[in-house]
């Protein structure tokens, strides 16, 4: 049965109606027209449906809406909010966060389907490592899969990223 | 409001209106979309006419008022940059920006020139595009010339402007909006750099400049719309039922043999869609949809008859020994080759086993269809789009439903991870069904069990093969017999509708080894291709990245380095042995062996001449392989564990020759990427089945390389007189050797999304052979491969 919900995304409380069992994943693709978190196989193996929940990465397409009432969830629309935030900086958004201009300076993605999870899971990590080694990129990357072979430039971009951040973060 | 009829009017306004004054009227649309893009209007085409006049300047692009171009090459964004590459080729004919340069995505309504599929995307069109804005631009002078009174020959121009006598006019004033109304001499529609029309490469100022990919900063703030996330309104939710993984190719083995309708009586909306055998559920939420799906109570036909995985080398064998329908044939025979392995200083027999492997994009198929009595549109991944409205108009007359294809609207969006054709069309015409079957635009999306389970395999093959050569490591003869199958890409929402059937008659396999694609001079050689049946064992398979290459070279890269190690030879002097520098082919296979080479800082050794001690021992490893008339060169640096079985690759070099590098980081992003699917290929991926299905059917039953496996990797692409050294840093390494000279004139420009994919896993194989001294000759090298080999040859 579906049933009215509250959950607050990217800052703002949506009220959204769901059956309590729906993955979150199709509430913010279906409900709320939300394009970064993807469906890629539904078992929380590969990634491309990843989200922050409280700052941590969670696979949104085994999530049950229910279980995110009173938590803040993150999407890839809403990485540049949070990097505003993080730095303590003036209500002005800057339009992207530090892992997607490095993600455009590096030139990362092929076809970009995976690229959400991957964005979003090192946020994760940069969010409690700031200057984190290869070794631990690697790790913390190591439940995301790219079809395209991406990998490589993606090490390069999270640790320019870290760079950037490391600088301009508080 | 009315649905996708109103979008097509509003998404034409928005196209012909272009970045600038293009088109003036809606009224003339028809008339006007023709002015835009050669393509004939939708009003007047018949059922095949689909296809633009290629000859046209018109079919490829339109100047507008504000001076810029609309380029309306229909080149599908598969993920590889190349409409980036294609704008950027027009820009330099053109002598325009690339800030200049507008990308029509390809329509069947508006742009029909439909790409050059994956492959085909630049060697194949390119020419054709810089044919005609190399003509455009032949015509804007003449134009220019007249109305500034000043003879073309002195007229430049910059950024679409047009100089000469103190006057200025631009290519927008000139032709803005207006056709060009030319065609091309039939002999001069597709243009090589230099020759003829076209600029000289020593004129570029666009090619080989780094540009930055159009479609990448949408991808990277969520902005971006691919099929998946198309959303119509009114828009329903479906799935497709079928068993978990498909069996094997057989008349119609996957039918429900009963359906419980009461099983999901309980989702809210939940619709059957039932024709013949093709079977799905349409929901309006989308979870409802899914969970129709899970629950539907379905009994379906058991038909077992596949081999199962680890019966598979030995049925392939006796079942295509024993194909009577298809009988093993000669496709190569020089007739000496017994007497010149007779005389050989050296031979070497081997078996060489490459298992099928799937396309397995991230995202899984999604189409978007709304059928209506009128019309139908569909939104769709895929590489070539044109033959859609065909395919859907087809599937709609076997359910009663009759529309022509010039009234089915096909809209590419781009899908993920696209290497092939996968099941790009029976996912449309699945989506076309429902929305037929219940009034409404239909959102349909494979699961993953539907992705994995389902793909069209890139198949397997298998190759006896004895290679011998004279006591100066001159390759004399190669005796090949090759197991495969035919090309069998049923559509299977055809199949299970009951309007199509597999082929009465398969096909011939057994593939074509490679070696005579490198090493040119001439050695006595025969094959004896063989075919495995295609029903009660085989899956059926399409084109996946670099089709048929990756399985090939593994064997032919292999046999070559064994014959290497058997004269005493360094592997790379071998190679060097046995290819004809003095012609162009020959010329670019030494460019990418001295690139890789030279990158990897190559020190000329016998395999295996130096076996280390321990259970975690090093080898290096190389490789050749080509596809789309490029050239790759592979070294491997591998580190294996001989308790474990696991093999991880540290370091990969890899150069390609490509002929003209149009983005000199679009084909380094793409070497990158193909060398690393290639090795998740290599190592890891093998498509597993029991008697009845496919059981392979999610990322953990079919692993794919992670992160943490993940090789540095270091590219370098081939140009006359010099190797670019892309990653890491940006240098060039000035190098005199490979005689890239050779071919310094008349350059073509050639594929670069695949090479790499074809090289990598002879590399890491050969690289196993000189860590361990034993040789592992199938794929996918995965622990339980490396165990076998090493326990077979008693070394763990």
């Amino acid at each position: 049965m579906a049933s009215k919900l509250k959950i607050k995304v990217n800052g703002l409380v949506h009220s959204v109606t769901a059956s309590l069992d729906t993955p979150l994943l199709y509430v913010l693709h279906n409900e709320l027209h939300l394009h970064g978190p993807r469906f890629g196989c539904g078992l929380a193996q590969c990634g491309a449906c990843s989200v922050l929940l409280d700052g941590k990465e969670i696979r949104s397409c085994v999530t049950p809406v229910a279980a995110v009432s009173g938590k803040a969830i993150t999407t890839l629309e809403g990485l540049p909010a949070l990097w505003a935030k993080e730095r303590g900086a003036a209500a002005s958004s800057p339009a992207l966060h530090p892992l997607q201009q490095a993600w455009i300076d590096v030139q990362v993605p092929h076809c970009g389907y995976c690229q959400n999870g991957m964005m979003i899971q090192a946020a994760d990590l940069l969010s409690t490592t700031k200057n984190p080694t290869e070794d631990q990129i690697r790790t913390a990357m190591n439940g995301h899969l790219c079809r395209c072979g991406t990998y490589p430039r993606i090490l390069t971009a999270i640790k320019q990223a870290a760079a950037v951040m490391a600088k301009g973060g508080k | 409001m009315t649905g996708l009829l109103h979008e097509r009017e509003l998404s034409r306004k928005q196209f012909l209106a272009g970045g600038g004054a293009l088109i003036v009227s809606v009224g003339a649309l028809a008339g006007s979309a023709q002015a835009a893009t050669g393509v004939t209007p939708f009003a007047q085409r018949g059922a095949g006419d689909f296809l633009p006049n290629l000859n046209s300047i018109d079919a490829w692009l339109a100047i507008t008022a504000d001076n810029k171009a609309i380029v309306t090459h229909g080149e599908t964004e598969l993920g590889h940059g190349t409409p980036t590459g294609i704008l950027m080729l027009v820009a330099e004919e053109l002598d325009m920006g690339i800030d200049q340069m507008i990308y029509a995505p390809p329509e069947t309504w508006l742009n029909a020139t439909g790409g050059g599929g994956g492959s085909g995307g630049i060697s194949q069109r390119s020419t054709q595009t810089r044919a005609a804005a190399a003509y455009a631009k032949k015509l804007l002078l003449d134009m220019a010339s007249k109305q500034l009174g000043v003879p073309a020959s002195s007229l430049t121009v910059d950024k679409g402007v047009v100089s000469g006598g103190g006057k200025t006019v631009t290519y927008g004033q000139l032709i803005g909006g207006k056709s060009f109304n030319y065609v091309m001499p039939a002999t001069q529609t597709s243009a090589t750099p230099g020759q003829g029309i076209a600029k000289p490469v020593k004129d570029y100022k666009v090619v080989g400049r780094v540009v930055p990919r159009i479609d990448i900063p949408a991808k990277v703030m969520g902005t971006y719309t691919y099929v998946h996330n198309v959303r119509v309104p009114g828009m329903v939710h479906a799935r497709i039922v079928r068993p978990h993984g498909a069996g094997a190719n057989t008349s119609q083995n996957h039918f429900p043999l009963s359906v419980d309708p009461k099983s999901i009586a309980h989702i809210p909306g939940a619709q059957i869609v039932q024709v013949n055998n093709f079977l799905a559920v349409v929901a309006p939420r989308e979870y409802d949809a899914i969970q129709a799906a899970a629950q539907l109570k379905v009994v379906w036909k058991s038909d077992p008859k596949l081999s199962g995985s680890g019966n598979y080398w030995s049925w392939m064998r006796q079942a295509a020994d024993t194909n009577t329908v298809n009988p093993p044939r000669y496709t190569a025979d020089s007739g000496a080759v017994p007497a010149a392995l007779a005389s050989a200083a050296k031979t070497v027999s081997a078996t060489y086993r490459y298992h099928y492997n799937g396309h397995m994009p991230i995202g899984p198929q999604c189409a978007v269809a709304d059928v209506r009595k009128d019309g139908a549109t569909v939104f769709m991944s895929g590489q070539s789009i044109n033959t859609v409205p065909q395919s859907v108009s087809e599937v709609l007359a076997g359910i009663g439903v009759n529309l022509e294809p010039k009234s089915i609207r096909v809209i590419f969006r781009e899908g993920s991870s696209s290497y092939g054709t996968g099941q790009l069309t029976e996912t449309c015409e699945a989506a076309a069904i429902c929305s037929a079957k219940v009034g409404a635009p239909v959102r349909m999306q494979w699961m993953r069990w539907d992705q994995h389970g389902w793909d069209p395999f890139g198949p397997s093959h298998m190759y006896d093969v004895t290679m011998g050569a004279d006591a100066t490591g001159k390759i004399v003869a190669a005796d090949w017999t090759s197991y495969g199958q035919a090309s069998t890409n049923m559509d299977t929402t055809r199949e299970l509708m009951g309007i199509a059937t597999w082929a009465a008659v398969p096909g011939n396999g057994g593939p074509t080894p490679s070696d005579s694609a490198v090493y040119n001079l001439g050695y006595q050689r025969r094959v004896l291709a063989k075919t495995q049946p295609l029903y009660g064992g085989s899956f059926r398979n399409s084109a996946l990245r670099a089709p048929n290459a990756p399985q090939s070279y593994f064997a032919s890269e292999q046999v070559v380095d064994e014959l290497a190690h058997a004269l005493n030879m360094d592997p790379i002097a071998f190679r060097r042995r046995n290819i004809d520098g003095t012609n162009v082919l020959g010329a670019r296979w030494l460019s990418v062996l001295d690139a890789a080479t030279i990158a990897a800082g190559w020190k000329p050794k016998v395999a295996a001449s130096n076996l280390q001690k321990g259970d975690v021992v090093t080898g290096r490893g190389f490789g050749f392989g080509t596809f789309a008339s490029s050239q790759s060169g592979v070294v491997a640096d591998i580190e294996v564990n001989k308790k474990t079985g696991k093999i991880v690759v540290k370091h990969l070099y890899i150069s390609q020759n490509n002929g003209i590098t149009i983005g000199p980081d679009l084909v380094a992003n793409q070497m990158s990427g193909a060398a690393i699917q290639g090795l998740s290929r290599a190592l890891y991926e093998q498509v597993t089945f029991d008697r009845e299905r496919v059981t392979s059917t999610d990322w953990v039953t079919y692993p794919i390389l992670r992160f943490k496996d993940c090789p540095k990797v270091t590219l370098v692409n081939v140009h006359p007189g010099h190797y670019t050294v892309v990653t890491p840093g940006d240098k060039t390494v000035d190098v005199s050797a490979g005689n890239t000279e050779a071919f310094n004139e008349g350059w073509s420009l050639s594929g670069s999304g695949e090479p790499p994919t074809t090289a990598v896993s002879s590399a890491v194989a050969n690289a196993f052979f000189d860590a361990t001294g034993v040789r592992i000759r199938q794929a996918p090298m995965n622990p339980a491969t490396v165990r076998q080999v090493l326990k077979d040859a008693g070394v763990a």
